[in-house]
């Protein structure tokens, strides 16, 4: 028998809800506890990994597109750092694709800042279309 | 916090103050209350010459969500003191920490109880739909009111030349001081700010920077549900109305600030402008709600950090949620 991680930790909110807060008489340590009982329902566990995975994916794929955007105009590779975008491979650990994640996303973050400066410089037209990529990226 | 960290602190209380108020007064039953994610909030008996009297002792945490202006909020506080709105009265404070160790300051304890929730259905101050209703009217009066004050009584000194401006610097400090990791979203939305930065306000008016629900204190013995005071004006400063009233009808906050059909945010915006004679155009008001939102997203991502190093006490969800309202405002 192995409980999967949303089994596992629902079966623990329901203990700290059920047996344990009852029995809390302070009223700061029992609002705390409450809120450790809403924070372990808020997250899927199960899917966890795979939301880190898909997220990792969308910011990869927006960076290529801005790394593209980027390469089809001088003016533009002259001002924006190039845009480093990791290759997609195959990962053994959690840790690895946080990592990768990050990496991605402190990319994107730079990315957006040098646009700014871009946009206060050149005007918006010619990087919206960038711009929606970034965000439906960041929205999904 | 230990029984005997908690009768430390007392001791400690009860010294300060006495050194504060010049007479020896004691401290008695002193008890952390909930709530209150910039500050630590405790309720205590005050005796002083064989009277006692409820009091609220407001104290800086270990590491705070918000790394708020400690002395704006005495500032303010003693500013209004004589203004017709509805403030918290300061009995003494000590913003160097001294026998505390930590920034405090002790408020009179009004009556009434805060709950964030009393404006929706499970109507925790069972007012009935009429009374909420009611006090969803005097909020929006009493914001009104608030920006009615002349900015020049608040001791907050002159009117910055572009609030907007100084709002975004001022989370986006913020946000550079409890990163861990990018932020991708925020980058994105301090660029969307930036762009649709409006123009200073034609009157600058006292902001109170948390104005919401559950920063009131509601009376219901009657039943009726009257605000007894305003609280937590940490984040007090002089500029855009907008800003308050952007705050309040953030979208993240639609179900507890307003009342479905029967108190909209059209509603709200007509029945404040009527009251304090301020204009506020859809433009200005979207740039409010994108920062208020924003404003949320680092408020959140404080806690997070806080969470994960140790020093706070309130477990802290992940932010991908409001990440991913920033993102939606900003795109709709």
């Amino acid at each position: 028998m192995r409980p999967t991680p949303s089994e596992s930790t629902a079966g623990i909110a329901r203990i700290l809800r059920d047996t344990v807060l009852p029995h809390v008489g302070d009223s700061h340590a029992s609002a705390q506890l409450q809120q450790v009982i809403a924070v372990l329902g808020q997250t899927n566990w199960n899917e966890a990994a795979f939301q880190v995975m898909r997220a990792r994916d969308r910011a990869i794929d927006a960076l290529a597109e801005c790394a593209s955007w980027c390469a089809s105009d001088p003016l533009r590779v002259s001002h924006f750092t190039a845009v480093d975008v990791p290759q997609r491979v195959e990962l053994s650990s959690f840790d690895e694709v946080v990592q990768q994640l990050l990496f991605a996303r402190g990319a994107l973050e730079r990315f957006i800042a040098e646009l700014a400066s871009w946009r206060a410089l050149h005007g918006t037209a010619d990087s919206d279309d960038v711009l929606r990529v970034i965000s439906a990226a960041l929205a999904a | 916090m230990s029984a005997d960290e908690g009768a430390a602190l007392s001791s400690a209380l009860e010294d300060a103050l006495s050194s504060a108020l010049g007479v020896r007064v004691s401290v008695q039953g002193l008890r952390r209350l909930s709530g209150g994610s910039s500050r630590e909030n405790w309720w205590f008996e005050l005796e002083q010459h064989g009277e006692t009297r409820p009091m609220l002792l407001r104290r800086d945490p270990v590491t705070s969500v918000a790394n708020t202006e400690r002395a704006v909020e005495r500032t303010v506080l003693d500013a209004l003191v004589h203004e017709p709105l509805p403030t918290p009265v300061i009995v003494a404070a000590d913003l160097d920490g001294g026998r505390l160790e930590r920034p405090w300051m002790v408020l009179e304890c009004n009556s009434g109880r805060a709950d964030r929730s009393v404006l929706r259905d499970r109507d925790p101050f069972r007012l009935g739909p009429a009374g909420r209703l009611g006090l969803a009217h005097d909020l929006c009066d009493l914001l009104a009111d608030a920006h009615r004050l002349d900015p020049a009584t608040t001791g907050l000194g002159v009117v910055p030349v572009d609030p907007a401006r100084n709002e975004i610097d001022r989370w986006s400090d913020e946000w550079s001081r409890v990163a861990r990791q990018p932020q991708p979203e925020l980058a994105y939305a301090a660029m969307w700010l930036d762009e649709h930065r409006p123009p200073p306000p034609q009157r600058p008016v006292l902001v109170h920077g948390d104005f919401r629900p559950a920063n009131v204190l509601i009376d219901d013995d009657d039943g009726t549900g009257r605000v007894s005071v305003l609280l937590d004006w940490e984040f007090a400063h002089l500029g855009d109305p907008a800003e308050d009233v952007g705050w309040y009808l953030a979208p993240i906050y639609r179900t507890e600030h307003l009342l479905g059909d029967q108190w909209t945010a059209t509603m709200f915006l007509e029945r404040y402008c009527a009251r304090s004679g301020i204009t506020i155009e859809p433009e200005r008001l979207r740039f409010w709600q994108v920062l208020a939102t924003f404003k949320l997203a680092v408020i959140a991502l404080a806690a997070v950090s806080s969470f994960l190093d140790d020093s706070g006490d309130r477990a802290a969800p992940p932010t991908d949620g409001v990440m991913r309202t920033l993102m939606r405002e900003v795109r709709s």
